[in-house]
């Protein structure tokens, strides 16, 4: 914002006060208030005009859930003025053209819903927002788009209708027509094999509403229309100002132009709906009925609600109150539900959730301090249904739950209803319900103790209760000479040796040996360091801190030291997964190991009993996310250097070249190195991308496999539970969901290259229900 | 200097968090603020004398948007049923991790 001349201050408070009064039952009403702020402002006009725009398109922007207010006041003004609501409008379109380029598609499509409900407010003719709504339709049906864009356009006209819908019926009857005609259209042309995918649970295994969010918009608009566009939701402010406002002369709004698309451009990805309650799961706490699962008014809570969320993204506190404060104002809908379905709605949302999960786990806390008395039932009723239908999550959305679920109990001593969960202790290893009870008694574990979540859990949990998260020194006691190695390192370590006299003893003495160092005495003085130092994470860090040249020469000389060293941390720390996943991250950032071997590790068919845990794949996209990180940082890199060298080139095309001074050949210099690096920087991101295609292929290539032998393996031999066929069991079906789990987690690298990745990692053995989460996947970024 | 120590505070990817539980342990500090993100070190504070726990501890971020992210979100939350607090502080120094004795 804006800083000057102290009236602007002024201004900016006044509008503030505005948007706080809003709502407010006390004092005096919205109208009288925009009544007063419309006096105000149009005293001091024209001293101020830029700045008052520039402060309305802010508000326009950032503030959708006052949108009206605002364009009541916009009208008002321009009655009385007619070029200041020209040059609003003016602002606002070019705003809007700037948002786009900069990929700010949400608050590019706040600003379209504010111009088309200036056609209420009298600023503009129906008509020329009916054409403008037609050029959206048009750039939706430009040719060789990718869908994801030409969907937006669709949504940005679904959600203005509800805006100006009736204005147009009424005003512009043959532009409405034709934009509902293209929207049925383009719904019927679209592909949608996405939606499996992006669904929270496996398709056609609940009751409820997860249809894709595109279309589900456009039957409730069709269902708006044919009830003749009324809804109980929008508070039309200008409806108090209808004298004035009809009078006021209007302008036209210019056809909108959609930006050129270009390949590095990255749309939204599609929406999935998500509906938690059904009207049965609140009618016990409250007799105010929740509004239909496909109906307008539910998705326009769902929308206002998100706004408010939005908006407090970064203050949990002021999040709760506005979300409170709007509750209040709603008393005949259960708004209460509304907010926590729309919270774990954003918490679930595939691939990526909108904000940090730790904001929306404090933002929980925060709701529920304010409302002792009902939310924390309505939080039970949330908890109730998701675990009630654990079975048929997808495992990222279960991971999601657990992580969420085991802080919050961690503000309330572990306190649950534990026993209500019993039946998934009869459950098999693989089921959604067992590993989600499973997850969050290890996750409190952590959070806790051990010996504290112990005492939470009713006896008979006994079944799934967490090991003993001590270290693990096995070493056979019979073997003396093993038993004589370790001392030494012992002592070694006790005596603080430095780091070449480690190497030095672990040298191989066998001549036939092709290693340099052994293997086995290697894992040894791994498994003693690790004993030694396991006490708390410091003694870990300093330990490997101080070894780290004996780790980092002895893994640089094989990648079967970094196997080694893994399988022994492993098998010292098994019990204790937090550990595992802690160091493996450091040795990681040490560059002791790298991401091939973490990834290798992990895939080896010795890992596969623990695929049904949650760390390994914490550790795996750890990894993974970490590589592309990097890549990131080349690729930027690369960029500004790029820039820089072609300013530089371009700028010596300007000069006259004949005069040098020493000046000049410093920059010369300069500018030599500058292409040097860009050339290098290169290299090197050739050289990581091609290490990560080869990562990511030989990982799927492997879980593949693994898939592959859990839908063939026949179960009944096993469990007496019949015939069931491999690719029914909880144990593909769980690992078919990771499968699709790692596919979103990467996205935006896998979908870069998944073209040659199918080639790839897919052969005739391949299960075919995997080939079909990869095509959903691709069409992502149709 | 006040405007060195202010600079620092401004840039730091440190939290100074107070309030905890002699119990609490580094690991549980470590899955608590591990939620904001990736969490450099952990150092926590020291009895001065009998170098026991006194109930406040460092935690340091590999970035600032991490550090954030923990100040606005993990403050003010429980841990072990302490509401624990958290606060910039200009990074950790060798000695600080020794308390009032």
């Amino acid at each position: 914002r804006r800083r000057g001349a102290p009236l602007i201050e002024d201004v900016e408070k006044k509008l503030q006060g505005v948007i706080g009064k809003v709502g407010e039952n006390t004092g005096s009403s919205i109208e009288c208030n925009l009544d007063k702020l419309t006096a105000f402002l149009h005293d001091d006009l024209e001293k101020y005009r830029a700045s008052i725009i520039d402060i309305i398109a802010g508000c326009a922007i950032y503030l959708p859930n006052r949108v009206t207010v605002y364009t009541t006041l916009v009208g008002l003004l321009n009655s009385k003025n007619f070029n200041f609501g020209g040059d609003v409008v003016e602002k606002l379109i070019s705003e809007q053209q700037d948002l786009l380029s900069k990929q700010k598609y949400q608050e590019a499509q706040n600003l379209a819903i504010f111009l088309c409900d200036l056609g209420n407010s009298g600023v503009l003719t129906a008509q020329s927002i009916g054409e403008y709504l037609e050029s959206f339709i048009a750039a939706a049906f430009e040719e060789n788009m990718p869908q994801v864009r030409n969907d937006y356009y669709i949504q940005t006209v679904l959600r203005c209708l509800p805006w100006i819908g009736k204005e147009l019926t009424e005003k512009a009857p043959e532009q409405m027509e034709n934009i509902g005609e293209a929207i049925g259209k383009y719904l019927e042309l679209r592909n949608k094999n996405h939606v499996a995918l992006l669904q929270v649970w496996r398709e056609g295994s609940t009751d409820q509403k997860q249809e894709d969010y595109l279309e589900s918009l456009s039957a409730q608009i069709e269902a708006l229309r044919n009830a003749d566009w009324v809804e109980n939701h929008i508070p039309r402010h200008y409806s108090g100002f209808e004298t004035t406002l009809q009078d006021a002369l209007q302008h036209n709004l210019p056809s909108f132009q959609s930006p050129e698309h270009t390949s590095d451009m990255i749309y939204p990805y599609p929406l999935v709906v998500f509906r938690l309650f059904q009207d049965a799961d609140c009618s016990a706490f409250s007799s105010k009925p929740l509004p239909g699962d496909s109906s307008i008014d539910r998705f326009l809570f769902e929308g206002e609600i998100a706004w408010i969320i939005e908006k407090n993204q970064f203050n949990r506190k002021a999040c709760a109150r506005e979300l409170l404060a709007f509750a209040e104002e709603n008393p005949s809908v259960p708004i209460g539900f509304l907010i926590f379905e729309t919270i774990f709605g954003q918490m679930l949302r595939l691939p990526h959730a909108p904000y940090p999960a730790i904001f929306h786990c404090s933002l929980v806390l925060e709701l529920l301090k304010l409302k002792p008395d009902d939310y924390p039932q309505i939080l039970v009723q949330t908890v109730e249904c998701i675990y009630r239908r654990a079975d048929s999550m997808q495992p990222v959305c279960i991971d999601r739950m657990v992580d969420w679920f085991s802080f919050h109990l961690s503000n309330f001593q572990y306190r649950y209803t534990w026993t209500d969960w019993k039946d998934c202790l009869n459950k098999d290893a693989f089921s959604g319900s067992q590993i989600f009870v499973r997850e969050v008694i290890e996750k409190c574990r952590r959070f806790g103790s051990y010996e504290k979540i112990i005492a939470a859990l009713p006896q008979d949990f006994v079944k799934i209760h967490p090991c003993s998260p001590e270290v693990r020194y096995l070493i056979d006691e019979e073997d003396t000479a093993l038993v004589q190695r370790a001392e030494t390192f012992t002592q070694m370590f006790q005596e603080r040796q430095p780091a070449e006299a480690f190497l030095n003893e672990l040298k191989s003495n066998d001549e036939n040996d092709e290693l340099p160092y052994n293997i086995n005495e290697f894992g040894l003085f791994v498994m003693v360091m690790l004993k030694m130092a396991s006490k708390t994470y410091s003694h870990n860090f300093s330990a490997l801190f101080r070894y780290q040249t004996t780790l980092k020469t002895v893994c640089d000389a094989s990648e079967l030291y970094q196997e080694k060293l893994l399988e022994t941390l492993y098998s010292c720390w098994k019990t204790n997964q937090q550990m595992l996943m802690i160091l493996t991250d450091k040795l990681l950032k040490m560059q002791v190991i790298d991401c091939s071997a973490v990834v290798g590790w992990l895939f080896d068919e010795k890992m596969w009993q623990e695929h049904d845990r949650q760390w390994l794949f914490e550790v795996l996209n750890q990894a993974l996310e970490k590589l592309t990180r990097q890549i990131n940082v080349v690729e930027k890199d690369i960029k500004e250097l790029t820039e820089k060298t072609e300013n530089k080139i371009k700028e010596e095309d300007d000069e006259e070249s004949d005069i040098k001074m020493d000046e000049d050949e410093t920059k010369e210099e300069k500018f030599k190195q500058d292409l040097e690096d860009l050339e290098n920087n290169k290299e090197k991101l050739e050289r990581m991308v091609t290490f990560q295609k080869g990562l990511f292929n030989d990982f799927l290539i492997a879980f593949i496999e693994e898939i592959k032998n859990a839908a063939t393996s026949n179960t009944s031999e096993m469990d007496g539970s019949g015939d069931t066929p491999g690719t029914q069991t909880p144990k593909f079906m769980w690992l078919r969901g990771r499968f699709c789990h790692v596919l979103l987690a990467h996205a935006e690298t896998l979908l870069k290259h998944s073209s040659n990745i199918a080639d790839e990692v897919f052969s005739e053995g391949t299960d075919p229900s995997i080939i079909e989460c990869f095509n959903q996947f691709q069409s992502l970024r149709l | 200097t006040v405007r060195d120590q202010e600079t620092a505070l401004r840039t730091s990817c440190t939290l100074y968090v107070g309030n905890l539980s002699y119990y609490t342990k580094e690991d549980q500090v470590y899955e608590l603020f591990g939620r904001a993100g990736d969490v450099r070190r952990v150092i926590m504070g020291l009895d001065r004398f009998k170098k026991t726990p006194c109930g406040f501890c460092f935690v340091e971020y590999y970035t600032r948007e991490d550090a954030e992210l923990a100040l606005q979100n993990i403050s003010n939350t429980r841990m072990d049923d302490r509401v624990i607090r958290a606060d910039w502080d200009a990074g950790f120094i060798e000695g600080r991790q020794y308390g009032r004795g």
